[in-house]
């Protein structure tokens, strides 16, 4: 290690609180990113891993157009149509009162749909006991999920479904063969098609037929004209991957919004770095003065200071990683509610650890860190070295700097605003456009605190007296770190108000589409 | 450290017609008008003047920490003012020693690696940099402070500590603004002899500013700063040689 690093390094352990403030803004910043990207995933991990499991090796699904099928579409399709290779499907939710859990509810019929869910074991070399499956209220449910509820064979459960519970009776278990399947049918409850028909209200329909179609393109688009002849107005064929698509396109928004706030925390922790690693270089002007005197070059005093943010940035973003992905195990359960009231039903059991989703967190801390030392590195090398001893000297270039900090920041705000007025439609636009109006009101921040400061002097002054009058006047001559940290408050605050906001947005779409359908239903 | 062998060749310091002005918001203030001067190899040089007269406008200048406004800096050879500001920084990382007023030590390292710095910095293999920094602070005294950090020294130690770093590294000039402003007169006298004594063993060129009378005795010149212009006047022993002054 050079002794340039050496003192760089004794700097750092000698300012615990500095380094202990860089850390933690760095850590924070991560955390919230890596959590709300763990839990985003875990969510649409466990939604694809559901989607998977119950269409099996489907190719194929017929579906109504109002969400069900009349139970003679069915008929029609395997005798008519002569579509072999098809099982009919009826799926909804049901809360679990043990537990207090919500399962998927898959009603199968036993007979066909071994080809299409083979893991249910349903099938010739399966153990079901295919009498008692089909007998009314029989289910069967994962044997891990049942061990973990202390259910065994025989035993009646209580499965409520839009407010009316139903007896069901265990009468087996689906053995999962690897960690995959066990992950997808951990929330799944099987039964009859007859016994689903009956639990979820929905007698003489079916939700789907899953279809296995030849490969071969040819006979694919054979079968599939025999299919649609057979077919009734209003249903339609498609393929199996379609619901995933509709799904994710769904939630695609709900989950940028997220991911864009969890960066807006990130912007925050750069914010204080920036301003901690600005602190430590006016600290050192002098240091730095004496250095450059003795023959160290601005590239030198360069790269140390941005590898003490490296430095920085690393140990912040372990931490951060770390409390991201604890963080991540308690959000998983907010997230997974919030996507059950506002979109479809979803039971995340785990949270998957994306190695990408960590190494992207880790990315963006120490980038992000490395980013927002870049400024006050160049501002420790470029100061002449005969004047870099006189700490006041950054602090006038900030007051000089303010108003064209400013115009820029009207420039940048003005391009938000003209991005808003231009695309409503797109969110990545908008993000971006939001971006530039928190950019362009950090950068108009210098100007309005020396305004603010300027005009609050007098009162301070008739309030406080003399100490009143230096702490307004501390506020200018520390701009360039004042200034920063305001700015950083402001986007912290933006970023809550911003929540807060789409939340209660949420809420008042959703309670004005209630109203309206109440209405129409009255 | 090498053998002291002070030589007439070429001047190793030729400054030519340098002026130097500051801006002052709407106005403009020289510091530095027209100045000449040649230093020899070995000359041990006082520069006097009152604060403000521009001393340590001029050291900035021959250290290449800053640039004239007009005119040229030739140091032994080598024209300042036709540098870049990183070769002029890698200039006196080799060749000038600094002696701060404020020690101007780097207080996040030990004694022996403040001395170390500029022997590292000029590339100087480790195990032979160490032995010169543990003899150099042997020889101001300070063998037994190695690996004390400056804040446990006292004002004299560590100006010990300035110029054993200063000469660690066998510059071409040391240069020394006011060495002794922080100390009291008995250390501060202590200082200009070590100083000196180390300048002339080492045949070091010296240029010192300062407003210590007493640094008049060790002078082979004395320079004085006045009005932005030099002014040469006889060192003590050669004017204690010719009598009392008029005044």
């Amino acid at each position: 290690m050079s002794l340039l690093q050496r003192s760089s390094l004794r700097y750092l352990t000698r300012h615990p609180w500095l380094m202990g403030l860089s850390v933690l803004g760095v850590a924070i910043g991560v955390a919230v990113v890596v959590s709300i990207d763990l839990a985003n995933g875990s969510a649409q991990r466990a939604f694809e891993l559901s989607a998977e499991t119950v269409t099996g090796t489907a190719t194929h699904q017929v579906v109504g157009a109002g969400g069900a099928l009349d139970d003679d579409v069915y008929r029609r399709l395997r005798v008519d149509a002569g579509v072999r290779p098809s099982a009919p499907v009826v799926e909804g939710y049901a809360t679990l009162r043990r537990g207090d859990r919500t399962f998927q509810v898959i009603g199968i019929d036993p007979f066909t749909d071994a080809l299409f869910r083979p893991y249910l074991g349903t099938g010739a070399g399966g153990n079901l006991d295919l009498g008692s499956f089909m007998t009314q209220d029989a289910a069967l449910m994962s044997a891990p999920t049942a061990r973990s509820l202390g259910l065994a064979l025989g035993d009646t459960l209580r499965v409520g479904v839009e407010g009316t519970e139903h007896p069901v009776r265990l009468v087996g278990r689906i053995e999962p063969d690897d960690e995959r399947t066990r992950r997808a049918v951990a929330n799944l409850l099987v039964v009859d098609v007859s016994t689903a028909q009956r639990l979820l209200d929905m007698s003489g329909r079916l939700s789907r037929i899953d279809l296995l179609l030849p490969s071969d393109n040819e006979a694919q688009a054979a079968a599939l004209s025999r299919i649609r002849t057979a077919l009734p107005d209003g249903a339609q064929v498609r393929r199996s991957d379609t619901r995933t698509e509709t799904v994710e396109q769904m939630t695609r928004a709900f989950e940028l919004n997220l991911t864009a706030l969890s960066l807006l925390a990130l912007v925050v922790g750069a914010f204080l770095i920036y301003n901690t690693m600005t602190f430590s270089i006016v600290q050192r002007r002098g240091l730095i003065g004496r250095l450059r005197a003795l023959g160290v070059t601005k590239r030198q005093v360069f790269g140390v200071v941005l590898g003490e943010a490296a430095l920085l940035g690393v140990v912040g973003t372990g931490i951060g990683v770390l409390l991201g992905i604890v963080l991540a195990s308690g959000l998983v359960q907010l997230l997974a509610q919030t996507i059950n009231d506002l979109y479809f039903v979803v039971q995340v059991s785990e949270l998957s650890i994306s190695p990408w989703i960590l190494a992207k967190g880790a990315l963006l801390g120490v980038g992000t860190t490395l980013v927002a030392a870049i400024p006050p590195a160049r501002e420790a090398t470029n100061a002449p070295v005969s004047t870099v001893l006189r700490r006041s000297t950054q602090e006038t270039n900030v007051k000089d700097l303010a108003p064209r900090l400013a115009g820029a920041g009207l420039g940048v705000g003005a391009l938000g605003v003209l991005l808003l007025a231009v695309t409503e439609q797109s969110i990545v636009v908008s993000y971006l456009a939001l971006l530039c109006l928190l950019g362009g009101a950090a950068l108009l921040t210098p100007l309005l605190v020396m305004g603010v400061a300027s005009a609050a002097r007098p009162l301070f002054d008739r309030l406080f007296g003399v100490i009143g009058r230096m702490a307004a006047r501390g506020v200018v001559t520390s701009l360039s770190r004042t200034g920063v940290a305001i700015a950083a408050l402001m986007v912290a605050v933006a970023a809550t108000v911003g929540v807060g906001l789409m939340i209660d947005s949420f809420r008042g779409t959703v309670e004005d589409w209630l109203t309206q359908s109440l209405q129409a239903d009255v | 450290m090498s053998a002291a062998s002070p030589s007439s060749e070429s001047p190793v310091l030729a400054l030519q017609g340098i002026t130097k002005t500051y801006s002052e918001g709407p106005s403009e203030r020289e510091v530095l008008q027209d100045l000449s001067l040649t230093i020899d190899r070995g000359e041990s040089v006082v520069l006097m003047g009152r604060s403000g007269a521009g001393k340590s406008t001029l050291l900035n200048l021959v250290s290449g920490i800053d640039l004239p406004t007009s005119g040229q800096i030739v140091v032994d050879g080598t024209d300042l003012t036709g540098l870049s500001e990183t070769e002029r920084t890698l200039f006196r990382r080799t060749n000038i020693g600094f002696v701060f007023q404020s020690f101007n030590l780097i207080s996040t390292l030990t004694v022996i690696e403040n001395v170390l710095l500029p022997l590292e910095l000029a590339g100087a293999s480790l195990e032979g940099a160490r032995q010169q920094a543990q003899e150099v602070l042997a020889h101001v005294g300070l063998g037994d402070r190695f690996d004390s950090f400056p804040d446990r020294l006292s004002g004299g130690e560590q100006q010990r500590v300035a110029v054993a770093r200063a000469l660690a590294h066998d510059p071409l000039f040391v240069l020394a603004d006011e060495p002794t402003g922080n100390l009291d007169y008995e250390t501060g006298q202590q200082v200009l002899a070590l100083l000196d004594d180390l300048v002339r063993e080492t045949g070091t060129t010296l240029l010192v500013a300062t407003h210590d009378r007493e640094a008049l005795d060790r002078a082979d010149r004395v320079l004085h700063l006045r009005g932005g212009v030099l002014h040469e006047e006889l060192p003590n022993f050669l004017a204690d040689a010719a009598g009392p002054s008029p005044e």
